[in-house]
């Protein structure tokens, strides 16, 4: 017995049925969408999300960074993992602190400024891709519909972030400002990058200060002091960007002392007080702190690549590779909380013989990038070349009496008085920003290193050993570029 | 001995199943041609048996079978033919005329066809070949087997996937392999889920016209896998297949030094830096080359505080306390394979069906890799009525492996780890003094080289690789993966009416990766957090529906089929991840996580939708047409640029079918055959490469950040593929010599590629149609029969490929890729890095090659140079070394003899006239910059006092280029590798008809064996682009094995 009839109506009914069920429409290839992220049009149209941007900015500072966010690797590495690899890379390279044979160990040999090298490679890109980020932002909120407010508010937020690393690329990558203004090497960009950009030509270093100074006094009107937290920019930071870009320009003293002076809040005494010291140094929350990285241990950390704790902590599991310049613990009076030494090795090899307790590290330490107590250094200085010697004393003892109880008001005048402001500088940041190579880049002066040193190079006022050259990957991509930039 | 008790056991246990199961007969009949003569001294087989007949001169024979048996009838110039014994005990039957397997069905797109008919290039290896050779992976048995393909199986991790070619590398970054497509649906899964011995055929589509229909991923060729389905009208058969052996790596890792040789090489580095780089005199430079070289190294092996004297020496009184091996310590010897499966086949008058059960645990070089898994498939088919047909195919598989690291770029990577740590560091923890530091429990303790114990200034901080061991993480960590896939395939057929059938076919696949990674709480990187636990469970569902119409008429001589097919695919990723650390000690679950670290996860799908039409055309059976067209829509690109039009076209003419050479005695047949076609890419690693978006995930103190991924081309389109064909098979003497020669040239146009964008703008690429590359070459197959007689059996096969590869255009002059240098009328494999000039034996420094250049820029010089890259004035200029990292030819060779009862198969791979850059060997050389990393022995040859005539330039414990990439590293890495060896004997059909069984085997497999190689210490088999990256070895395999069959 046959259970089916070859009829043809059935046969026709069956496939017609299967055509009908699955058969394609025009919504089923256009129905998927991208969910790997938001589109910029959602980005802008919401206070929320822009504010999202910004913090995305900031955790890329701290976490472990990654030339390319698409490609699902991440080829960096512990000394080129953010905004504190830079700056412990400029620690490196000073007389104070040495580096034994590990992570840093070129920067610390002044070996690390060539056009495929690592340091080089990621100075340049990742200053770059945060530029990029604030021209994103700034041309996201001209072109959306959010309140002037709001705008005008996070516009502020992305000249200020533009001026930073523009300042921090010219540190980098070009002669100190007051030796060559006209050095050509940093191209500007104010515009997003878009799929048909192509490479600017480099503009003269004016150009590039002009546009920082420009940048962060329209910031620094529109910003307010209320933020998300202290690893946000706020105005009082805004400030202190703009003190730090003048100590290097060295033209504007009233500025650059009005700025500290914001960014401190004008009470010196009160600014300089702190509860980090002898504590591990890495509580965001100290008044003292105006800006750092935060790390919470869990969710926000950055493991074991965050500098300087992790490198200069030798009392916890950690990478453990630096030390103190003996010459420069004895600068410390035995009264002063800052003079956080020990000698735990008994080593016989000189260089290994102190190391700092300053840090301390846990997955949770947070991580200073600037303080109050720098901001009353810079008012000394600009209190000094403004030939008001006596409110620089002021300010310098302002600072050594709340270290120190022994301190005594300091009865030095012109360049001794200055020696003395820039070795404060050297005792109270130690570790931090690489203040050594700063002033020393910014005051065209030498660094020399002590016998002491495991590496010993002596780098000369204004040599090129003060900045990097440009990556060979850029010269190769910008057609307004070429081999000669390096020559 | 163990494994033999196994085996009797089951013999037994099986003798006794099977015999209930027998049903012998007599079965007779008669052999005839299509005129209906009689063939006298045709063959009789049993097939998978030696047991048979002949015919008599009237062409009857007779035969003892049992129902199910495969009778396999042969005759020389005849096809052979093959027939299950049913309840009938008269079979006869007629023998067509033969030119070899020309009747043999191929699958291909979309259904299948003989192979006389095939106008494309379409290679095919069967059951019988994959048998002879143990693959986990089982698409590794195409290795040697198939023209034109190659393949790359990078470490020894047992389960690993291959990366497979074919014709070359047609993409630069998309996808570039080849479409899996498992009985007619795409296959998203890891091939690894699926066991060899469900296996019935693979096709592979290497031309346009063959893969046209699925063109839209069809670029890097199509692979074309069809699993078992018994036959209908036979009876149930068994068959047991069991083996177990042990392998070993199938070649060693690079030599090292140990710690004395390892420490006079450091001083001498020490030695020479103090000396030639920091001016100090010799006397002064050697004592401190002996003071530092301990706080150099951070440890001391040795039980006096200097051990190397100031003339370079081992003091006297020095006792070595440790020598830590770490190559014995990680890679293990004589570890098991053992693999069983059971599969059922057979069918009534309308239904047939094939089920299989195969086990497989496999130990990996690298402890404690290993890969278990249980693969089963049911594959049924019934004809409903006279027209009215369906189908399931499904199978289920799960494998579970511990994977340790082997093949990246991580610190804790068991083969970086042996080059990068070297001997004179501890396994476990030491003081100062040389001395073991134990725990409460007076245990061991993995030294880290974390400074554990505060304060201690020698054998505390390791200068490489600070703060893990890689012992601990391989034991007291894990690192799992689990695969689960499921798949079915229904698909049913209606013949609507004379040559008009409609098919459709659904076929869901569920496949599901599990990861699960636990570094320990006490030791190591996630110490600090007690411990960390990472889980991964990655689920890609495809559905895919295909329903297409046919339509077959012959007109006299004329025959045309038609076919119209419409598809929709989707293919959805749901991937979840979590992360969280503070364990209890012993406690890896997350449940017991104190402290959620991470958590991640989203869905995200991809459609295609295609309309394809194919029709084919013969006249005769002489001359044959194929024209096919498929249009895509693809949900990877923007709704302007969404559709691909592909379309192909191919004719083959049957030469031998004509008069002046149908009688032609020696050239037997011949077939010239012609395509050209398109095909597409739309393999793009993000699935919506057209869209930049702000990727979502980053925080800052609580607050949920977003970033710009980078630039994105909107008007991003398909990568197309422009490919001709031409290619012969021929015959000599009916068969006994046939073969194939093939000629391909296929272009790649608006290749999708990383364009690079100056770093300063922010973003460093754009993924963009630029360029055009093109592949071509020649493809060469021959086989012979040189003996075949009752006893004695010996036929060869030999197969090569000669591939060549050149950009055809460029959005820009060059592109510097690492090691290669893409440019037009370059290919994507030649080398392009400095040349080494060998070393200057007046200050030992090494010295490359430099164009010296006039005002113009024109080169008017080579000379010497000792700046690697610092100066651009005075730096090595990288060449054009025309040497590349595609081999001139690679190809397989095969043979097979049997005598008697016994039976010996082989099959070789070889590959020569790639170049190798080994930057594992590198590595080793003058490594002392980076105190504490392995060194090679070879360093002992170096420049030490000027005069000194060396290649090795002087040692240095400072920066140096020496070691940098040059042709200095450059290796030819020929090689032939003995890839499977099978050594069979059947036990005699009147043995085992006596237990009731049809057929029992017994044999030893050899996997890699043997492999000659022109570079010794890494395996020959690394990566397309020649260049080495800390990979652990393939294993060789040796097995002994049994199959049963009843």
């Amino acid at each position: 017995m046959k259970i089916y009839n070859t009829s043809k109506s059935t046969k026709f009914l069956l496939v017609l049925m299967v055509v009908f069920l699955s058969s394609c429409s025009k919504e089923f290839i256009d129905e998927p969408q991208n969910t790997a992220g938001l589109p910029e049009s959602i980005v802008f149209s919401d206070r929320e999300i822009v504010q999202s941007f910004i913090t995305g900015i900031y955790a890329r500072y701290k976490g472990q960074w990654d030339d390319d966010l698409t490609d699902g690797e991440n080829t960096s590495d512990p000394d080129t993992g953010g905004l504190y690899a830079m700056y412990f890379a400029r620690t490196a390279k000073g007389n104070d602190l040495i580096l034994a044979p590990t992570f840093y160990r070129f920067d610390y040999a002044h070996d690390n400024r060539l056009p495929t090298f690592r340091r080089t490679s990621f100075t340049w890109t990742f200053n770059y891709e945060i530029i990029n980020y604030a021209n994103v932002l700034i041309n996201g909120l001209a072109n959306s519909s959010l309140d002037d407010a709001t705008k005008k508010e996070f516009t502020a937020v992305g000249k200020a972030i533009r001026a930073f690393h523009y300042f921090q690329i010219a540190l980098e990558f070009a002669p100190n400002y007051n030796t060559d203004r006209t050095s050509s090497r940093i191209p500007i960009y104010t515009e997003p990058a878009t799929g048909s950009s192509v490479g600017n030509p480099p503009s003269p270093l004016t150009d590039v200060y002009n546009l920082i100074l420009s940048d962060l006094k329209s910031a620094i009107q529109d910003l307010p002091e209320e933020r998300l937290g202290k690893s946000y920019i706020n105005k009082a930071v805004a400030n202190g960007i703009l003190a730090r870009v003048l100590l290097v320009t060295q033209d504007d003293w009233e500025l650059a002392s009005s700025a500290a002076k914001a960014a401190y809040g004008d009470n010196a005494a009160m600014a300089v007080v702190s509860s980090n010291w002898g504590n591990g140094f890495n509580e965001l929350s100290d008044q003292d702190w105006l800006w750092g990285h935060f790390q919470n241990g869990t969710n926000e950390t950055s493991a074991f690549w965050m500098a300087p704790h992790v490198f200069t902590d030798h009392l916890t599991t950690s990478l453990k590779n630096t030390y103190i310049n003996t010459n420069f613990r004895d600068e410390f009076s035995d009264t002063d909380v800052r003079k956080l030494f020990q000698d735990i090795y008994n080593s016989t090899t000189p260089y290994r013989e102190f190391v700092t307790t300053k840090f301390t590290f846990t997955f949770a330490s947070d991580v200073p990038l600037m303080r109050k107590s720098e901001m009353v250094l810079i008012d000394a200085e600009a209190q000094y070349n403004l030939n008001n010697e006596s409110e620089a004393r002021n300010l310098l003892f302002a600072l050594q009496k709340d270290r120190d109880p022994g301190a005594t008001l300091s009865t030095n005048s012109g360049s001794d008085l200055m020696d003395e402001i820039l070795l404060e500088r050297r005792k109270e940041l130690y570790g931090e920003l690489g203040v050594e190579w700063f002033d020393a880049k910014r005051l065209s002066m030498p660094i020399n290193r002590d016998t002491v040193h495991r590496v010993i190079v002596n780098v000369p006022a204004d040599s090129e050993l003060f900045y990097l050259t440009i990556p060979q990957s850029e010269i190769d991509a910008n057609p307004n570029m070429d081999e000669s930039i390096n020559q | 001995m163990k494994v033999r008790n196994y085996y009797l056991m089951l013999v037994f246990l099986m003798i006794g199943m099977v015999s209930s199961f027998a049903q012998e007969k007599m079965v007779s009949g008669r052999v005839v041609d299509k005129n209906n003569l009689p063939l006298p001294g045709a063959t009789i087989l049993i097939k998978n048996s030696i047991n048979g007949s002949s015919t008599d001169f009237d062409g009857n024979y007779s035969i003892k079978v049992n129902q199910g048996d495969i009778l396999v009838f042969s005759f020389i110039g005849y096809i052979n033919q093959e027939i299950i014994v049913g309840a009938s005990n008269t079979i006869n039957v007629t023998m067509r005329n033969d030119t070899t397997a020309l009747e043999e069905v191929i699958v291909v797109a979309y259904g299948s066809q003989t192979r006389e008919s095939i106008v494309g290039s379409v290679g095919v290896v069967s059951s019988t070949t994959i048998e002879t050779q143990q693959v986990t992976s089982p698409l590794r048995a195409l290795q040697g087997a198939v023209p034109g393909v190659s393949l790359l199986t990078a470490g020894g991790q047992p389960g690993s996937n291959p990366t497979i070619r074919i014709r070359g590398i047609s993409s630069e970054s998309l996808a570039r392999g080849p479409l899996i497509v498992v009985d007619g649906a795409p296959f998203n899964g890891s091939l690894n889920t699926i066991s060899q011995d469900q296996i019935e055929s693979v096709s592979v589509l290497k031309d346009a016209s063959s893969s046209a229909l699925y063109g839209s991923r069809a670029s890097g060729g199509v692979i074309l896998i069809t699993t078992k389905k018994g036959y209908i009208d036979s009876a149930p058969k068994v068959t047991l297949r069991s083996q177990i052996g042990l392998s070993n790596p199938a070649v060693g890792v690079h030599n090292l030094t140990e710690p004395e040789g390892y420490l006079k090489l450091t001083w001498q580095a020490l030695k020479n830096t103090n000396q030639y780089e920091n001016g100090q005199t010799a006397t002064d430079a050697a004592q401190n080359a002996t003071n530092g070289l301990v706080d150099y190294l951070g440890y001391n092996p040795y039980s006096v505080a200097n051990p190397i004297d100031i003339n370079g020496n081992l003091v006297a009184n020095a006792n070595l306390l440790w020598n830590s091996n770490w190559e014995n310590e990680i890679i293990r010897e004589d570890y098991l394979r053992v693999n069983h499966n059971i599969g059922v086949s057979g069918g009534s008058n309308k239904t047939r069906y094939f089920m299989s059960f195969d086990y497989l645990n496999e130990d990996g070089p690298v402890r404690p890799s290993d890969f278990e898994r249980v693969a089963t498939r049911l594959n049924l088919e019934t004809q409903i009525n006279d027209w009215f047909k369906i189908g399931l195919n499904s199978s289920f598989s799960r494998s579970s492996s511990n994977n340790p690291d082997q093949t990246s770029d991580n610190t804790t990577q068991a083969i970086s780890w042996i080059y990068g740590v070297s001997s004179i560091y501890p396994i476990y923890l030491r003081d100062a003094n040389g001395n073991l530091i134990r725990d409460n429990a007076g245990d061991r303790i993995f030294d880290l080289g974390n400074g554990l114990v505060t304060g201690q200034a020698v054998n505390s901080t390791r200068p490489v690789f600070n703060d893990d061991n890689i012992l601990a993480s391989l034991t007291l960590g894990k690192e799992r993966r689990v695969r689960t896939n499921y798949l079915a395939n229904v698909f049913a057929e209606v013949n609507l009416f004379e040559g008009l059938t409609f098919k459709t076919r659904l076929s869901y696949e569920n496949y599901l990766f599990d990861s699960f990674s636990f570094d320990d709480d006490k030791t190591g990187a996630a110490a600090n957090v007690q411990g960390r636990v990472s889980q991964n469970r990655d689920l890609t569902t495809t559905l895919n529906a295909i329903q297409s119409l046919n339509y077959k008429k012959s007109f006299g001589n004329h025959h045309v089929s038609i076919d119209a097919i419409t598809e929709a695919y989707t293919n959805t990723q749901d991937d979840l991840l979590s992360q969280g650390t503070g364990f209890l000690p012993g406690v890896d679950n997350l449940d017991s996580s104190t402290t959620p670290e991470g958590v991640g996860g989203n869905v995200i799908t991809e459609r295609i939708n295609s309309y394809l039409g194919r029709l084919s055309y013969n006249f005769n059976e002489k001359y044959f047409g194929e024209f096919s067209i498929r249009r895509d829509g693809s949900t990877r690109f923007h709704e302007d640029t969404r559709w691909g039009n592909f379309l192909a076209g191919g004719m083959s003419w049957i030469v031998s079918k004509e008069h002046f050479l149908s009688e032609n005695n020696v050239l037997t047949y011949l077939k010239l055959r012609g395509s050209y076609g398109e095909l597409g890419n739309n393999r793009t690693a993000n699935l919506f490469p057209y869209q930049s978006v702000f990727q979502t995930g980053f925080v800052n103190q609580s607050n949920s950040g977003t970033l710009p991924e980078g630039v994105a081309d909107v008007n991003l389109r398909w990568e197309k593929i422009e490919s001709l064909n031409i290619g012969a098979d021929f015959e000599l003497f009916n068969g006994t010599i046939s073969g194939t020669l093939e000629y391909y040239n296929k272009e790649s146009v608006d290749l999708i590629l990383d364009k690079p964008l100056p770093r300063s703008l922010g973003v460093n690429k754009i993924v963009t149609n630029i360029g055009s590359i093109k592949n071509f070459g020649w493809e060469a197959s021959l086989r012979s029969i040189n003996f075949n007689t009752e006893d004695f059996t010996w036929t060869t096969g030999i197969n090569v490929a000669l591939n060549k590869n050149e950009w055809t255009k460029l959005s820009q002059d060059q592109i510097i890729n690492g090691s290669k240098r893409y440019r037009v009328g370059g290919s994507i494999f030649d080398f392009f890095i400095p040349e080494w000039a060998g070393v200057d034996p007046a200050d030992g420094k090494g010295m490359w090659y430099r164009d010296v250049l006039d005002v113009e820029g024109n080169v008017i010089d080579k000379v010497t140079t000792k700046d690697y890259s610092s100066d651009s004035n005075t730096r090595a200029t990288p060449y054009d070394t025309g040497k590349s990292s595609l081999p001139d030819i690679e190809g397989g060779f095969t043979s097979f003899i049997r005598y008697k009862q016994f039976d010996l198969n082989v099959l070789f791979n070889f590959s020569f006239g790639a170049y190798l850059l080994d930057s594992d060997y590198s590595s080793l050389i003058n490594p002392f910059q980076n105190p504490g990393a392995s060194a090679h022995p070879d360093n002992f040859n170096a420049w030490q006092n000027p005069g000194d005539i060396s290649d090795f330039p002087l040692l240095l414990a400072s920066n140096n280029d020496h070691a940098s990439r040059s042709t200095r590293f450059l290796f030819k890495n020929d090689y032939i590798r003995l890839k499977s060896l099978t050594f069979g004997y059947n036990l005699p059909q009147s043995v085992i008809e006596r237990v009731g069984l049809s057929k029992l085997r017994l044999f030893l497999q050899a996997d890699n064996i043997l492999t000659w190689q022109s570079h010794k210490g890494i395996d020959p088999e690394q990566a397309f682009n020649g260049v080495a990256n800390s990979r652990s070895p393939l294993s060789k395999t040796i097995t002994s094995g049994i199959i049963l069959e009843f």
